[in-house]
């Protein structure tokens, strides 16, 4: 009882930093470009299943860790110049349902090159096996993922607090002309801001399609998780995206320790009561003015 | 006190106070945005708001209107504390605000614009309110087409309120307010971007609506609002720095280092 | 939601009818009401020689007549209220699915059935809505998505089912089969023909409905919530509580068109539910043409019948995105608002697609 309730807990983190990763991507765009980007999930499938085939070709994981973010950051920067550029200053309504159509493309281009079986990355030689701490045996590729993950998110977080790079999100979405007046060319910030989301999707994509599949729902899958996280978070908020992943991560785990069918209702139950508790999210802004 | 004589202010201070606040205080984060603040409106007066920008006026015109609810502190409206309460409803009971940014429908008529905010009265969602959604159409027209030539708009009356000349928008504004049928309305800077002829124009709507309304007034233009005024509150840095008559803050000494004395105006 | 951008984006697109209409605001003029009346009738006249020659074809129409339904039932929350959902799936299947259990269980006679597909789809709008409504803009259409999603978890896993300890209710992964046909007073609607007859007449009484709301002072407070939701607060209305009637009365319609598919399919699948089917609905609504009546008819016509013709020529879904991203980037309007400027002005129409066409260019030069 006591090791699958620590297994889960080291999976729920695990899992948890992952997720963070793809929310943190979501949030950042959000918070910058007020842009909520509906094709996310697919980036994150894309990097999935470039890793798959770079893994597989090259017969190198590492290949596909570095490679497969970089090849989805620079269809980023192409999607973010010929698709929603045009959009700025629109209702932003325009763009969820421009990277909607983005998403169902993508959909379908995965479903045309890769088909629609399933596949699996093959994790790297070094970390096929497992480690036993105390009562709990645990992959030494989920370790390998939490240190990675963690490391990410913490340089991200570091970044933001230590940089002016927070204070030109908070002041970009709002007032694009005083950032313009700090002399700063805000549509490269904005696509560099996109770019850098759909890599670290992408990133989220190869490292989970070694423990989870590649499947062509999986981009479907992980953007309502993201969305789900993002709004216990609250919209635009980089730390309250990794607190609410975490709290996502570790749901889904317990989740199915207790009733494996039902985890999915419990994140749509969680963000009920913490919508009804804290409407704006739990670092939302509160203030809806 | 020049136009307002017939107030007098034995008479005020004898009746209930319209509004009333106490140790009313509103912060955002760690900017306190009104602090402390302890004023009395009485009926039927005009009150003016004055100060710098960022004193707090318009955050004092969110909390009685709702938008915000307060920090700390009660707001009473004919006798009963409001605080807190969504702003549809403190609308109903009677306090209404105007915008100094024209904020309407723009893409429907100026006729619309007001008719919608005369039939609000009239709807609900309890059973009985159900069929009132459609009988109180023609009552809630009429007194949209009344309003109309009060604010001299009649003849637009079907223009899109988007083609609207600035003054006329400005009108069209305070038409909506006053489509609500307020015992209390909050005007924010009635006069603020007009020409002096349409400042005058303005200047004589207020002293129209006054007539039946109790006012509260965000003006900058300091001869106005010493002209109209029954009482005048003086605000910085989100306190009530003073509040009496005309001639009572003129000579008054905070007011003046703090407020006159810099020039803001 | 920034109403004023909004607007500008929106104007011509969603206020198509009254410009058509003059200055009141009118949805569906007098002249599109007699359109209205002659396709109709073309429809009735033609649909028993369509019924001896294509089959195929009256199945088609009937199909592109129920997403036409539900495509206006979206089109009322956001075209008109200027709410965009993301979940009206959840409202179409769980109508469907609750059709499917009737008939199975309880009875065929549509007078029964349909009314529950309703109320059932109303129920379920009312609980999305209730969480959703305080929230605008964006947010509006992520809380809807996932809390339609809510619904495919319930109806995938059996939830019912696994609550009450019986068997099965949903039908889990298989979903509801053999689903048999309406019939009213004894009269089998089973073949093409009469059920082509039953949803064409329902989909013209529910857009008589919704024209008729959508026209009423209740549909003019919705529209004054979609230019300036808060001024709207601020003349005295309880904007939460139109939005949430308004969110419920189109999910009620859903919910009818969920009734009406899933007897004509004979099968009711938790994909009825999926998400994939709300953002179809979407891609209908927007290509037709949002805020108008017939756009959303013109788009489900559109989307349906290419999916029939283009399905094996490449993957469908490359094909789907690609027209909808075309369409949000030069055509927001839709095939309604395009054809609307090339018939009032077929030379201001070539002018405005040069334009549109190099302030792409511009805007992707920066």
């Amino acid at each position: 009882m006591i090791e699958s309730i620590l297994r889960a807990t080291l999976l729920g983190l695990q899992l948890g930093v992952t997720f963070a990763l793809v929310a943190a991507g979501l949030t950042l765009i959000f918070g910058m470009m007020d842009v909520i980007n509906f094709a996310h999930g697919a980036l994150y499938m894309l990097g999935g299943y470039f890793g798959y085939t770079i893994a597989t070709q090259f017969g190198s994981f590492w290949a596909a860790l570095v490679l497969a973010p970089i090849i989805v950051g620079v269809l980023g920067a192409a999607m973010e110049k010929f698709t929603l550029r045009p959009l700025y200053g629109r209702n932003p309504l325009y763009h969820i349902l421009l990277t909607y159509g983005l998403a169902v493309m993508i959909q379908g281009v995965v479903l045309e090159v890769w088909g629609a079986s399933s596949q699996q990355i093959p994790r790297p030689g070094q970390f096929t096996g497992s480690i036993t701490v105390g009562p709990v045996t645990y992959p030494t590729y989920w370790l390998f993922v939490l240190v990675v993950s963690t490391v990410i998110l913490t340089v991200i977080w570091y970044a933001i607090e230590n940089s002016n790079l927070g204070i030109l999100m908070r002041a970009s979405a709002h007032d694009t002309e005083m950032v313009n007046a700090l002399g700063i060319d805000v549509s490269k910030v904005f696509t560099g801001v996109f770019v850098f989301g759909a890599a670290l999707a992408a990133l989220a994509g190869v490292l989970l399609g070694a423990t989870r599949s590649v499947n062509p729902g999986m981009g479907a899958g992980i953007i309502i998780e993201a969305f789900v996280i993002v709004v216990i978070g609250g919209l635009g908020s980089f730390k309250g995206a990794v607190y609410a992943a975490l709290l996502i991560g570790l749901v889904t785990a317990y989740g199915a320790l207790v009733a494996p069918t039902l985890t999915e209702l419990f994140l749509f139950v969680l963000m009920a009561v913490v919508l009804l508790v804290r409407p704006s999210g739990l670092f939302g802004a509160t203030e809806a003015a | 006190m020049s136009a307002h004589t017939n107030h007098s202010t034995t008479e005020q201070t004898s009746r209930q106070p319209i509004l009333e606040t106490e140790g009313l205080t509103k912060k955002f984060g760690t900017l306190t945005a009104v602090n402390n603040v302890s004023l009395t409106v009485s009926p039927d007066t005009i009150s003016s708001i004055i100060g710098p920008n960022g004193a707090g006026k318009t955050t004092l015109f969110n909390l009685f209107t709702g938008a915000f609810g307060p920090t700390r502190g009660e707001i009473r409206f004919k006798g009963k504390d409001i605080a807190g309460t969504s702003p549809h409803s403190i609308v109903r009971q009677g306090i209404v605000r105007s915008y100094q940014i024209t904020n309407f429908f723009d893409e429907l008529t100026a006729l619309e614009n007001i008719r919608l905010a005369a039939q609000a009265p009239y709807t609900g969602f309890r059973a009985r309110d159900f069929t009132k959604h459609y009988t109180a159409v023609d009552q809630a027209m009429e007194d949209a087409h009344r309003i109309l030539e009060r604010i001299e708009l009649d003849h637009v009356a079907e223009q899109t309120a988007s083609s609207l000349s600035y003054g006329q928008r400005r009108h069209l504004e305070i038409g909506i307010s006053l489509a609500s049928d307020p015992d209390l309305l909050l005007m924010d800077e009635p006069t603020a971007g007009m020409s002096p002829e349409e400042t005058n124009e303005a200047v004589e709507l207020v002293e129209e609506i006054a007539a039946d309304t109790t006012l509260i007034i965000i003006e900058h233009d300091m001869e106005i609002v010493m002209d109209i005024s029954d009482q005048i509150n003086v605000m910085n840095d989100g306190e009530l720095l003073a509040s009496g008559t005309a001639d009572e803050i003129r000579n008054d000494e905070r007011v003046q280092k703090a407020y006159l004395g810099t020039g803001d105006e | 939601m920034k109403a004023s951008e909004y607007l500008e984006e929106l104007a011509d697109g969603t206020v198509l009818d009254r410009a058509a209409a003059g200055s009141g605001s009118e949805v569906l003029s007098s002249s599109q009401r007699v359109g209205v009346v002659i396709i109709a009738a073309v429809l009735v006249v033609f649909a028993p020689i369509a019924d001896a020659t294509s089959p195929f074809w009256l199945n088609i129409l009937t199909r592109i007549l129920i997403f036409g339904l539900l495509a206006v039932s979206l089109d009322f929350i956001f075209g008109y209220a200027g709410l965009l959902s993301f979940g009206h799936a959840a409202m179409y299947g769980t109508g469907g699915y609750a059709a499917a259990w009737l008939i199975s269980e309880v009875t065929t006679n549509a007078l029964v059935v349909l009314p529950l597909s309703i109320v059932v789809g109303c129920g379920v709008a009312a609980f999305i809505g209730w969480f959703s409504v305080r929230a605008r803009g964006i947010y509006f259409a992520m809380l809807t998505l996932a809390f339609a999603q809510v619904f495919y978890v319930v109806i995938l896993t059996d939830l019912p089912a696994q609550v009450l300890g019986v068997e099965t209710i949903t039908g889990a992964d298989d979903g509801l089969f053999g689903i048999a046909r309406y019939g009213v007073f004894g009269i089998e609607l089973g073949g093409g023909l009469p059920y082509f007859y039953l949803t064409f007449g329902l989909v013209l009484a529910s857009f008589a409905v919704l024209v008729r709301v959508a026209n009423s002072p209740f549909g003019r407070v919705l529209q004054a919530i979609r230019e300036n939701e808060d001024r709207v607060e601020f003349i005295g209305y309880n904007v939460q509580r139109y939005k949430l009637i308004a969110f419920t009365i189109s999910g009620g319609f859903a919910g009818l068109a969920g009734g009406l598919y899933v007897p004509f399919q004979s099968v009711a699948s938790p994909g009825l539910l999926n998400w994939t089917v709300s953002g179809e609905l979407i891609v209908m609504l927007l290509l037709g043409g949002l805020g108008t009546f017939w756009g959303p008819i013109l788009g489900a016509g559109v989307v349906i019948f290419l999916e029939e013709q283009l399905a094996g020529f490449a993957t469908w879904e490359i094909i789907l995105g690609t027209v909808f991203v075309v369409v949000v980037i030069f055509a927001p309007r839709g095939i309604a608002g395009s054809l609307e400027t090339l018939a009032s002005d077929p030379r201001a129409a070539v002018e405005r697609t040069k334009e549109a066409l190099s302030s792409y260019r511009e805007s992707i030069k920066r």
